[in-house]
């Protein structure tokens, strides 16, 4: 991948080209090298399971995301050497900006995870084996492999927030494990579908697949309709872990009962590996059907924007307030898959200007929904974060009635949670502006600019509870004026994030420009 | 020629040293007071030499200067404007000499001083300049200055003085506690009620140049551009407003402004009021600034529409001139009449109300109205003249005679009358009397001023306003219209009223037994005086009695501008020939033009208005004289308790109930808006504020109610509300309960299903 | 008049001089920040003077002689920020930073207001470091949206004064100015919203009409004409909500008394001296300079409209009791004047000033009044704001009725106040009066009903010597303490007069910049 970044990568690779030859030399299939950091993090897992008997094993897991991390970027050569025909895990770009996208926010959740105090061991083990499945879910071109990365991924999270302090936590990991049930089964009987009609489970043949039905679909309705069903079924059960319609109940009970680096993970990472599912499927299998799903996402979008201000808005925790609000985000980021039309490769004979315009307005949408994931993932895993440390510091929930004073209290903190809000809202001098502004910009340029409208409204209407936060930290003030000492490494993670927000408004290409480049190509289809 | 300096210096002088006037305060208080005086004085020098200039070019520069509009500062060197500046100028010289001695014991004479200078600039630049919107600058300053100096003694703490014969205790629109309040009611009222001519006017002068496309009287030159005026009709908007008919409208809606300026009927209410400010501010604003302003306009109106119409005069007073330019003009005929009319209704109306009048300065102020009203009258035979084919420039000449003449001896009177009134401490005549005895010398030049008023020859009021009534006489002769007739009668009947009041005024302040109810309006003086908490001022008014004892006349610097006004009161007939020859640079010889003057009494078509004129100082003077002078001991009883003297004498005294009149409708207006209880002591204007304001907050408080809970609600109320509802309704969406969940997302999965086939298009 | 010394001193500076203004306070702000307590301020008020200086050297500098090329445009540069590889209409987001004479103005004038404000912040004490870094990032917003020419940085810089704005209302303002922040910010959020979609909706149909998709004023200012005339009447509207929403224009003006009343003394300063001209100017940039035909059809609702907010604003003003929330009317009905002379003077864009002389002439006339009277407005606004403010600490309360007889107890303050007053209601010979003066000429000659507007000046004479009447020259009340104001918080109201008086005597000292551009958007699109 041609990118900004790339000197540094160079620099990595030439450091660890004998790690490069050692593996290289190795008896591996290419599916092993494909998915080496995955099998990596799982290693070290096993390891952090057998240390955490007796000590600490956070730093076991540190070095084998680290691992993962340079493997990731070591083995890109080799990997670009590989025939990817009928393979079930495919490290393509859109993959690799998925799965740094996890491994940032692993880094992240592992500093917040020093305040974690229950049983660490365990709490190691699921936490790299998810990461290991979220890997997967993203790699994955097939639907079955799809299917098994996808429990990889989500059952640790099960027990990850039944972890969670307190009697709640178990509460809230039994109806998230209750609705992940649901979710699956819908998946298993959407896949079922797709092979029923297609025969095969390879997303690029069902993609092949799928254009012959819709180009005929004049005389095979009922083919249409069942892959249509698959769709729905599709979106029903990966939309439940982005947490969005009709999906989204769970998210604020799991989130809020979790032991806030859970929370911050399934925010930030399992979220996103559920939007690259969905994404794949959606833009690479069902490309065809384009013009018929995207009222399905639009819809989608809309209400769960809706939903997820209105509850935000009524809520006083501050965690509630930001599930809700991560909601509310899926339903921007929905808004840039909606607006990816289809190209139709028969039109670059006809019409290729039509054409080229289509192309154009599909990658920008797609970009812009990959690059909203990436910034998503960064503000939402601060936010956690921070709202986590405070609790602990505070020994209570927050509400926002404990926000008061804290400019007094903790200026450098509510500094942070003041730029991660206005981020969240979109103001300019954070890169919240620029993906909300590329997502309404994709809408309008696909021709729906009525979606865009509704989403710009409701990003107006979202001040409403993101200024509260500004009120309560900087004009209201609390009687206690004495400072709160706040722990140092998640603050360390919170303000690299924050930086981040900062330097990617004025410098957003360093991130863009990958967004852009992991645009799946349009490859016209062979019917 | 101004001695090779820009002329504008004309103007910067006064506007310039009136910023100076507190400066000058912080060192020396004597000369701070002078110093309006000595620049005044400068100036008056420099207007006098413009004389020579009349006529040759109007030297211009530049103010604004950008695309589209041009707005270059001219001086305007035609004979009225000169004879204007020179006339003001001098009698503002007289009146700062005055004030001098007149204020030397008031607080604050910084504010004062500064005011009057201001004022004297404004008017100089209003008749100086040779571009409307300046002028209206100038206009405008001067409006502002009344509005500062009639509410001058704003702070007195003092309940005003009882008019011992007045109804105002009758009116409760007119109760003040202080005599301040009195006061700064009195600047508001004159400000507003000019204000009111004012935004007239300026609309009218903004219709004008919508079509002149120029601010410029007369058309000068700028560098090499050449700037043409109003007056040189350029590109035909004389024919062009006509074709509209646009022609009345916007005239009279700058004549609105004259008449708001001038106290003209219907607007004339303000002016009697003004006397609540230092003598000398009513004399400056009566004799030489502020209600001359809208005679100027209006004259030089008329100039400006003649010079337009392009109608040419050859040398014996035929006309030649073609149909086009008369269409034109016959359709101002209308506009003349109104001026006409309202000059002459003016005319008789305040001079009856002055007949009655029981306030010193307010009968002086009436007879200024009725004295504008001839000059008003006289420009507008002038301009129906020249519409009936005959010559307008005479008529014109006698009003600009009589904006002189009456210039010097209202001046006179009400710097005499200003020594009265500080000698005795009473503004109200029925307090005065027998002052003859004390205040000889202000005695005599009282005598010389009425007689002027009175028109009695050979005093200047008689040349000036007997030349009106002539040719109103010759006007009515030529015309078919009636109407010439009644402005006649009307002219005429004036003279007569003016004639009685000022015998009235004589008798009643100096005749008689001298009043010695002034001792116990004094002591309701001393009393609360002694209540109110300020220290010096109690001093000062100490420092008041002591010579209050007996009335002497004033002190030189006081009584020195009198003599030169009274001179030139005698002398005036003397002097008008060369007016005339300046004024219509009429080429005769000063004593041709002499002998001219007195001989056309006797002349067959002058002597009939002569006569009559002289019948109508005999209807008005012997009554007077036998009631008032001759009869001065002895109470009059001519007006009985009841009966139609005693009605006339109340409808004259409520002054044909037009303030009433005015107070009325507007306690009806405000009942009308009435939404709560009717503040009594809210003044006239504020009372209008107040009502429309309540409206208005009516009205914004609705917008801000939609604002509140709309946007409001955005932030906040749709917040909280969501918050309860989610505590009651919204949170059973989180029941927890997990078969809640599970069915809503069939629920939605049916949703989305419905969706698919709306966009497989099969339903 | 370009003059070399000033051109060649600008010429000098790093990343061009427009951008170096633009970075040196985001600098000065963090600096700020850490520094804290009277180093803040004494870094702000370097800062601000520095800002002073250089817009008056780029006033100088720049060349508003006849427009050539490039609209006129000097210094015009770009700083690319991201391009999207997408294929066809590949979208580059740049800021693209260029002056004209308006603009420079506008820069000039927000420099000075922002400087008097900093200069009459010395009564803030809480969190300085804070206030003054918010303070200096407010500067860069307001610089940054006369600066830009391209809608994307305009809308940058323009949600960007919100932030600060929303902290300084809601952090350092009087009683329930939480209340007032959250609603100017959702306010004003709401109108740059609407017109967000009608700038994309721009950028996507003037691309798809061209084939080249781009944000770039300059640009767009030739392809937009080609577009059908709904669409363009609908991006107008669109742009109205937006600036209208800042002017203020009566519907949406409702945030404006809140903000300003609730505001501390600097805020509110800035408040309507500078963020109600960002809405005049993008009405003149965004309206009249680049969609002149959809402004020229909307002409009469629009002259309408704002002939009834002065009106209206002028009654509302007349009831308020509270000195501050009259003047924050005042501003209502004064900057109805700028949309006035924008409504008249779209009449006149691109008709033949051969046929139509007095048309073109009376829209040049109107809109350089209404670009004059943001400037004098500006000016004199402030004045009264600081007024205000100090009659707080020095009388402890603004209600009009609880003041009395100050022209006794505080004559320096009165002075000040009385000649901010009169400017306030156009005397003439202050600023006020050339720019009511120049709007209404050109109205009138092209609505004749537009005179009506007359009556809110005579309205407007009327409170404010009603005003004074019952604070000035009302006897004092002896019970009530008034101390005099200290010569210190003068300063700035004082310094701020010179150049309303100077204005008001020699106009073309702003006019003569403005001329050029007037002319070139009366050309019309070419």
């Amino acid at each position: 991948m041609m990118l900004q970044l790339g000197p540094f990568a160079d620099f990595i690779r030439a450091l660890f080209g004998p790690l490069t030859d050692f593996l290289g030399s190795l008896p591996l299939t290419d599916t092993m090298i494909m998915s080496l950091p995955a099998i990596t993090l799982i290693v070290f897992g096993i390891l952090a399971l057998a240390v955490g008997l007796r000590y600490n094993p956070l730093g076991v897991s540190v070095v084998g995301l680290i691992l993962a991390a340079i493997e990731m970027v070591a083995l890109d050569p080799l990997v670009a050497t590989i025939d990817t025909t009928n393979m079930q895990f495919v490290r393509d770009p859109m993959a690799d900006f998925f799965i740094y996208i996890i491994i940032m926010v692993g880094f992240l959740v592992l500093m917040s995870s020093t305040l974690y105090g229950g049983n660490k061991g365990p709490y190691n083990f699921m936490l790299l084996v998810s990461f290991a499945g979220a890997m997967w879910v993203v790699m994955a071109v097939d639907l079955v492999g799809l299917f098994v990365g996808w429990e990889v991924m989500s059952t640790p999270t099960y027990i990850l927030v039944a972890l969670g302090p307190g009697r709640e936590a178990v509460d809230g990991a039994t109806k998230y494990f209750v609705m992940g049930l649901l979710a699956t089964m819908l998946m298993i009987f959407g896949i079922a579908l797709v092979y029923g009609v297609t025969g095969t489970t390879v997303i690029s043949e069902v993609a092949a697949a799928v254009a012959g039905i819709w180009d005929m679909s004049a005389t095979m309705p009922n083919a249409a309709y069942t892959m249509m069903l698959a769709v729905i079924l599709f979106i029903a059960s990966f939309g439940f872990k982005v947490g969005v319609f009709p999906g989204w109940q769970w998210v604020p009970d799991a989130y809020a009962s979790a032991d806030g680096s859970v929370t911050s993970y399934l925010a930030g990472g399992s979220k996103k590996t559920g939007v690259g599912a969905l994404m794949r499927i959606l833009i690479v299998g069902f490309v065809a059907a384009q013009t018929e799903w995207m009222f399905l996402i639009a819809g989608v979008a809309i209400l769960t924007m809706i939903i997820g201000n209105v509850l935000a808005l009524a809520q006083k925790d501050i965690m509630r307030m930001l599930a809700y609000s991560s909601i509310a985000m899926m339903g921007y980021l929905f808004i840039g898959i909606a607006s990816a039309p289809y190209a139709d490769p028969t039109l670059i004979l006809s019409d290729p200007t039509t054409y080229n315009y289509l192309v154009a307005a599909y990658n920008l949408g797609t970009g812009a929904a990959l690059f909203h994931a990436f910034t998503h993932a960064i503000m939402k895993t601060a936010a956690f974060i921070l709202v986590w440390a405070l609790s602990i510091r505070l020994a209570k929930r927050i509400t926002y009635d404990d926000l008061a004073g804290l400019s007094k209290k903790a200026p450098f903190v509510a500094a942070a949670f003041a730029i991660l809000m206005l981020s969240l809202a979109g103001m300019p001098l954070t890169v919240g502006f620029w993906s909300k502004l590329w997502l309404f910009q994709s809408a309008v340029f696909a021709g729906l600019w009525w979606l865009a409208l509704i989403g710009l409204l409701n990003s107006v209407f979202s001040l409403g509870y993101y200024l509260r936060v500004l009120r309560y930290a900087y004009m209201v003030d609390s009687a206690d004026e004495n400072p709160i000492k706040m722990p140092t490494i998640p603050m360390v993670a919170v303000g690299v994030c924050v930086i981040a927000v900062f330097v990617l408004f004025f410098a957003p290409w360093i991130i863009s420009n990958y967004a852009f480049a992991a645009v799946p190509p349009v490859t016209p289809p062979v019917p | 020629m101004l001695f090779g300096l820009p002329e504008y210096i004309i103007l910067i002088i006064p506007l310039a040293g009136s910023l100076l006037v507190p400066l000058v305060g912080k060192y020396s208080e004597r000369l701070r007071d002078w110093t309006p005086a000595i620049l005044m004085g400068i100036t008056m020098i420099f207007c006098w030499s413009l004389l020579p200039d009349i006529g040759h070019g109007n030297p211009t520069w530049n103010w604004i200067n950008i695309p589209g509009l041009v707005v270059p500062f001219g001086i305007l060197l035609d004979s009225l404007s000169v004879i204007m500046a020179v006339l003001a100028s001098t009698l503002c010289f007289l009146i700062y000499v005055y004030s001098t001695e007149y204020m030397a014991h008031e607080e604050d004479r910084d504010r004062f001083f500064f005011l009057m200078l201001a004022f004297g600039g404004g008017m100089l630049t209003l008749v100086l300049s040779n571009n409307l919107l300046i002028g209206f600058i100038g206009w405008e300053i001067m409006g502002f200055c009344s509005y500062g100096l009639i509410g001058f003694w704003n702070d007195k703490r003092n309940p005003p003085e009882e008019d011992p014969t007045g109804y105002e205790q009758t009116n409760p629109l007119l109760q003040f506690k202080t005599e301040g309040a009195y006061n700064s009611y009195c600047g508001t009222k004159a400000f507003i009620v000019t204000r009111i001519g004012d935004a007239f006017m300026l609309g009218g002068i903004l219709l004008l140049f919508v079509f002149t496309g120029t601010f410029m009287f007369e058309s000068t030159t700028l560098g090499a551009t050449e700037l043409t005026g109003i007056a040189q009709n350029n590109h035909d908007w004389w024919g062009l407003m006509a074709g509209f008919g646009l022609l009345i409208p916007a005239f009279i809606l700058i004549f609105m402004g004259a008449i708001g300026k001038s106290g003209q009927a219907p607007l004339q209410v303000w002016l009697p009021e003004a006397m609540a400010g230092p003598t000398s501010v009513s004399a400056l604003i009566h004799a030489a600034t502020m209600v001359k302003a809208g005679v100027y306009i209006t004259a030089r109106f008329l100039l400006t529409m003649i010079s337009a119409s392009g109608i040419t005069e050859n040398g014996n007073g035929e006309h030649a001139y073609t149909a086009a330019q008369l269409i034109g003009f016959e359709s101002v005929l209308t506009f003349f009449i109104i001026v006409a009319v309202i000059g002459g209704l003016t005319a008789i109306m305040t001079a009856t109300m002055g007949m009655v009048s029981n306030e010193l300065k307010q009968i002086l102020a009436f007879s200024t109205l009725s004295q504008l009203g001839y000059m008003i009258l006289a420009l507008g035979v002038g301009g129906l003249m020249e519409a009936n084919h005959l010559h307008y420039d005479h008529a014109y000449l006698s009003g600009v005679l009589h904006v002189v003449a009456h210039g010097a001896f209202k001046a006179l009177l009400f710097l005499a009358s200003g020594g009265v009134i500080h000698a005795v401490h009473t503004k109200y005549i029925s307090k005065m009397g027998g002052l003859k005895k004390y205040m000889r010398k202000t005695f005599i030049v009282m005598w010389i001023g009425v007689l002027a008023l009175a028109g009695i020859p050979p005093f200047s009021g008689f040349w000036s306003k007997d030349s009106i009534i002539e040719y109103t006489w010759e006007l009515a002769v030529h015309w078919t219209n009636p109407i010439g007739w009644i402005l006649f009668i009307f002219a005429i009947l004036a003279a007569a009223c003016t004639i009685f009041y000022s015998l009235r005024l004589m008798g009643i302040t100096f005749y008689g037994p001298s009043g010695g109810e002034s001792h116990d309006s004094h002591e309701v003086h001393e009393e609360d005086e002694s209540e109110s908490h300020d220290e010096e001022e109690h001093h000062e008014e100490e420092h008041h009695d002591d010579h209050h004892q007996t009335p002497h006349d004033p002190g030189p610097a006081m009584m020195v501008p009198l003599y030169i006004l009274a001179g030139f009161t005698l002398i005036a007939f003397l002097v008008f020939p060369f007016i005339q020859q300046i004024a219509i640079n009429d080429t005769h010889s000063w004593d041709y033009i002499l002998s001219h003057m007195i001989s056309i009494k006797f002349s067959p078509e002058g002597f009939p208005p002569f006569l009559i004129t002289l019948g109508a100082l005999a209807l008005g003077g012997i009554p007077g004289y036998w009631i008032y002078i001759k009869n001065s001991d002895r109470p009059n009883t001519i007006i009985g308790e009841s009966g139609v003297g005693r009605r006339i004498y109340n409808f004259l005294k409520h002054r044909w109930y037009i303030n009433e009149g005015y107070h009325w409708i507007l306690r009806k207006f405000l009942r009308l808006a009435e939404w709560y209880k009717f503040r009594v002591d809210d003044k006239i204007i504020d009372g209008i504020d107040f009502k429309s304001a309540d409206a208005a907050i009516a009205i914004s408080t609705q917008v801000r109610w939609v604002d509140d809970n709309i946007v409001d609600g955005f932030a906040e109320g749709i917040s909280t509300q969501s918050v309860r509802a989610s505590e009651a309704g919204l949170s059973e969406t989180q029941t927890g309960r997990v078969n809640d969940y599970v069915s809503v997302v069939i629920f939605g999965i049916g949703i989305l299903i419905i969706l698919a086939l709306v966009s497989l298009g099969v339903i | 008049m370009q003059m070399d010394f000033a051109y060649n001193i600008l010429a000098q500076l790093p990343f061009g001089p427009l951008a170096f203004m633009l970075i040196l306070p985001l600098v000065a702000a963090l600096i700020a920040y850490f520094a804290g307590g009277k180093g803040a301020r004494a870094i702000t008020l370097l800062v601000t003077f520095l800002e002073l200086g250089l817009s008056v050297l780029l006033v100088l500098g720049i060349d508003v002689g006849t427009i050539l090329s490039g609209a006129g445009m000097n210094f015009l540069r770009d700083f690319v920020i991201a391009t999207i590889p997408i294929g066809t209409g590949d979208t580059v987001f740049q800021f693209t930073l260029g002056v004209d004479g308006l603009s420079a103005i506008m820069i000039l004038l927000s420099n000075l207001v922002v400087f008097i404000a900093a200069i009459s912040s010395n009564h803030i004490h809480k969190s300085e470091g804070l206030y003054y870094s918010l303070f200096l990032l407010l500067q860069v917003g307001l610089m940054g949206v006369f600066m830009s020419l391209d809608l994307i940085g305009f809308f940058i810089f323009w949600e960007l004064v919100l932030i600060p704005m929303f902290f300084i209302i809601g952090r350092w303002g009087e009683e329930g100015c939480e209340h007032a922040s959250v609603k100017f910010f959702i306010y004003t959020h709401l109108g740059s919203a609407v017109m967000l979609v009608a700038f994309f909706m721009i950028y996507f149909l003037a691309g798809e009409s061209t084939g080249t998709y781009t944000f770039s004023m300059l640009a767009l200012r030739d392809s937009i004409p080609t577009l059908a005339p709904m669409i363009q009447i609908g991006f107008a509207l669109a742009i109205f909500m937006g600036a209208g929403v800042k002017l203020p224009v009566f519907p949406l003006h409702n945030w404006l008394p809140w903000a300003h009343v609730k505001a501390p003394t600097p805020g509110s300063v800035i408040l309507a001296g500078i963020l109600l001209k960002m809405g005049g100017y993008t009405f003149i940039r965004l309206g009249l300079w680049l969609i002149p035909d959809s402004f020229a059809r909307l002409s009469i609702p629009f002259a309408a409209l704002a002939i009834f907010t002065c009106i209206y604003a002028a009654f509302t003003a007349m009831a308020q009791t509270d000195l501050k929330s009259l003047v924050a009317y005042t501003s209502i009905n004064h900057m109805s004047w700028v949309l006035l002379g924008v409504a008249v003077g779209s009449v006149g864009i691109g008709l033949d000033p051969v046929l139509y002389p007095e048309i073109v002439a009376a829209s040049n006339l109107a809109i350089q009044g209404s670009i004059f009277m943001m400037f004098s407005h500006g000016t004199i606004i402030s004045v009264m704001f600081i007024m205000a403010g100090q009659l707080k600490y020095s009388a402890g309360t603004r209600e009009l009725p609880e003041i009395s007889g100050l022209m006794e107890k505080a004559p320096r303050m009165s002075a000040v106040l009385i000649l901010a007053a009169f400017a306030a209601f156009g005397l003439p010979g202050f600023s006020g009066f050339i720019a009511e003066a120049l709007v209404l000429f050109g109205s009138v000659v092209v609505y004749l009903w537009a005179g009506i507007i007359t009556f809110g000046i005579f309205i407007t004479v009327g409170y404010i010597l009603w005003m004074l009447n019952r604070i000035v020259f009302s006897t004092p009340d002896p019970e009530k303490e008034v101390t005099e104001a200290p010569w210190v918080d003068l300063i700035a109201p004082i310094l701020m007069m010179i150049p309303v008086i100077l204005l008001g005597v020699w106009p073309d000292l702003v006019l003569d910049f403005t001329q050029s551009v007037v002319a070139f958007i009366l050309g019309g699109v070419p």
